[in-house]
């Protein structure tokens, strides 16, 4: 039985689907994206738990319209997480399992 | 507990974060008021560039890096103004309101030259000016109520309870 949740989102014209982030990545990434941290720490912080969320073969075909110039570094990482995050959060799904105790 | 002197001072300052300790420059009130809109990270917005990136990656690191500077955050508001930092992030954002901000400006005093602390205690007195006692005693108590997840700090033992009692009893008319 699959009872993953999923969130659908588009990246320009084509749908993906990503499982929830962990509210603990998420904290750790909007504290640093707060700090106005740039370059390829951020990135490399940033799509490690996309990665992640998108799953290996997913993930694959969105590098690889990075790489055919379909999609820009920021569609993919900075707009993604804020675009997961802000459907997470309206969903209570950001609330770390430390604090739901 | 913040000293009572704090309001003067243009002295540097310290956090740790993760373990790592790094020094904070002495900034003016200007720029504690454009850090405090992000409240969990003012402490690293105040350090200089090189040790922001490098507190940045502390937080990518390690998981307690992220409270650590929150934590930190508040505790350096509070020392730097010389009260509780729920009251200094109060006045400050009190102090951005256009009426205060313009009376502030008007009277000279001007964000960029002055401290946290003298800041804060000038818009403390423009926002009681005026008021007689009982005015000036809600205002104290709204000022200092601490916000949700801070409550345990509400006493911190500095306070006598007797004056307490007393000030509510006169407030409320049944002194």
């Amino acid at each position: 039985m699959d009872d993953v949740k999923y969130y659908t989102v588009q990246l320009k014209g084509v749908a993906y689907r990503f499982t929830p982030l962990d509210p603990e990545d998420v904290k750790k990434l909007v504290t640093a994206l707060h700090l106005n941290l740039t370059g390829a720490k951020m990135v490399k912080a940033l799509t490690k738990i996309l990665a992640e969320s998108a799953g290996v073969e997913q993930w694959d075909a969105i590098t690889d319209r990075y790489m055919a110039d379909e999609l820009e570094l920021d569609d993919f990482t900075v707009r993604l997480f804020e675009r997961l995050i802000k459907r997470q959060d309206k969903d209570g799904a950001l609330t770390p399992a430390a604090d739901a105790e | 507990m913040p000293s009572d002197f704090a309001a003067f001072l243009r002295e540097p300052l310290s956090i740790t974060v993760a373990g790592v300790r790094f020094r904070i420059p002495y900034r003016p009130a200007g720029a504690w008021a454009i850090g405090l809109h992000r409240l969990n990270v003012l402490a690293a917005l105040l350090a200089d560039d090189a040790d922001r990136e490098r507190i940045g990656d502390l937080v990518l690191e390690y998981p307690q890096a992220v409270d650590d500077l929150r934590r930190e955050s508040c505790r350096i508001l509070g020392e730097s103004a010389g009260r509780k930092w729920w009251e200094a992030a109060r006045l400050l954002s009190a102090s951005a309101g256009p009426e205060v901000l313009g009376r502030l400006v008007l009277s000279g005093v001007d964000p960029w030259s002055r401290s946290l602390g003298e800041w804060c205690a000038a818009t403390y007195a423009l926002c009681v000016k005026g008021h007689d006692e009982k005015g000036r005693l809600k205002f104290d108590f709204s000022l200092g109520i601490p916000p949700a997840e801070f409550e345990d700090e509400w006493d911190d033992g500095a306070d006598d309870p007797a004056a307490i009692m007393a000030s509510l009893a006169e407030m409320t008319g049944k002194g």
